[in-house]
């Protein structure tokens, strides 16, 4: 099919040697749609550019603390934990040191897996950073979900699948002051909102 | 969009944001409509996704496609606010949009809705009325008062132009 005779079967869907319609139809399909055609509201753009104007570049002095508890790791985890945590203080310029950090390790489930948070306060809510290395992609039929975790509870702070590389930014509306542990579970898709048992990263924010 | 926008996007400049969300906002909201399927749900998806392409700029490579990065980051954000929204025993793998079979299609809804918002707002309503709303040539004149062979050249104009924009996805 050359150009015109496509161009005219996206017009009307008739005529020409059909070799390769499949695609046209489908984009035929898409034009036919009402979220194709969808408008945002008028003044979502102000209401974006408030939010932004209100997080400056850096906002998060460093409230570097001791860690209160390293709930569910091993002692090999917790070592590591301390290790990366350790790398990363003494890694860290000053410019770097508005950011909340927390450095993470895998569990027996995930022993390969290293990684650290870095957490800005904004007026929004906390927005966290994840650098993951050494977990899998998580298995069809699951995904990984981050926690703000404080004894006995948690706070949801997003969900991924790390089937590609890109970066992971999730965010929390409850201080990490209040829930100091990082941590990153397993779920099952249709398994329920609660956090899994299945808990692969952890971290606490390391003191001075 | 040009490298230079891209440049002052990637340092924060607000009217470099501005022109990324004039660019790809329609087409971000198209994404979150696709998987969410509610206008206030789409909404504070695509506010979100623009605020986390803010703080997330600096991160961004200007030596690669911008439309990409900020897909990704509209779709990760209506699936959770999908998985938040949707009843947890109602929630399959089968209807997850992170797995279905209409994952192709968000991405092609993105593409199609960028080519769209690319074309002249004139060839943009030809191929609206047409397609959307289902109007002959003739009736597009009616609704539109102009003559049936200026509509009839301006939708062959407007599906030509719409095709060349869309020429990567007939190739894959």
């Amino acid at each position: 099919m050359n150009t015109e005779e496509r161009t005219s079967y996206l017009e009307t869907g008739a005529g020409g040697n059909l070799e390769g319609a499949d695609r046209l139809d489908r984009i035929r399909s898409l034009l036919g749609r009402a979220e194709t055609w969808a408008e945002p509201p008028a003044g979502l753009l102000e209401d974006i550019l408030e939010a932004t104007d209100r997080e400056p570049a850096r906002v998060m002095p460093a409230p570097r603390r001791r860690p209160r508890y390293l709930p569910g790791l091993s002692i090999a985890a917790v070592l590591a934990i301390v290790l990366v945590g350790l790398i990363l203080f003494l890694d860290q310029g000053p410019a770097e040191q508005d950011d909340m950090v927390v450095a993470l390790a895998g569990t027996e489930l995930a022993p390969g897996a290293r990684g650290e948070a870095r957490i800005d306060e904004t007026p929004a809510g906390w927005y966290i950073r994840l650098q993951v290395d050494g977990l899998p992609p998580a298995p069809e039929g699951s995904y990984y979900e981050g926690w703000l975790w404080r004894e006995g509870e948690g706070v949801s702070i997003g969900t991924f699948h790390l089937r590609s590389s890109e970066p992971i930014a999730l965010w929390s509306g409850v201080s990490p002051d209040e829930y100091p542990v990082v941590r990153i579970t397993l779920q099952d898709v249709g398994g329920g909102p609660a956090a899994s048992e299945r808990v692969m990263m952890a971290g606490t924010i390391l003191g001075d | 969009m040009d490298r230079e926008t891209l440049e002052r996007f990637r340092t924060g400049d607000e009217t470099a944001f501005k022109a990324v969300y004039q660019r790809y906002g329609g087409a971000v909201y198209t994404v979150a409509m696709s998987i969410l399927g509610d206008p206030g749900l789409a909404a504070d998806a695509t506010q979100i996704t623009f605020v986390k392409a803010w703080r997330a700029a600096s991160t961004y490579d200007p030596d690669r496609e911008l439309a990409p990065w900020i897909y990704a980051i509209a779709r990760r954000t209506a699936i959770d606010i999908y998985r938040k929204q949707k009843p947890s025993a109602a929630l399959s793998e089968a209807d997850d949009p992170a797995y279905g079979p209409g994952l192709e299609d968000v991405w092609e809804a993105f593409e199609v809705r960028l080519a769209l918002d690319s074309i002249s707002d004139d060839e943009r309503e030809v191929i609206r009325l047409s397609h959307f709303e289902g109007l002959s040539h003739a009736e597009i004149a009616e609704r539109l008062g102009i003559p049936l062979g200026t509509v009839k050249s301006r939708s062959h104009r407007a599906h030509r132009h719409l095709l060349e924009l869309l020429e990567h996805l007939l190739e894959t």
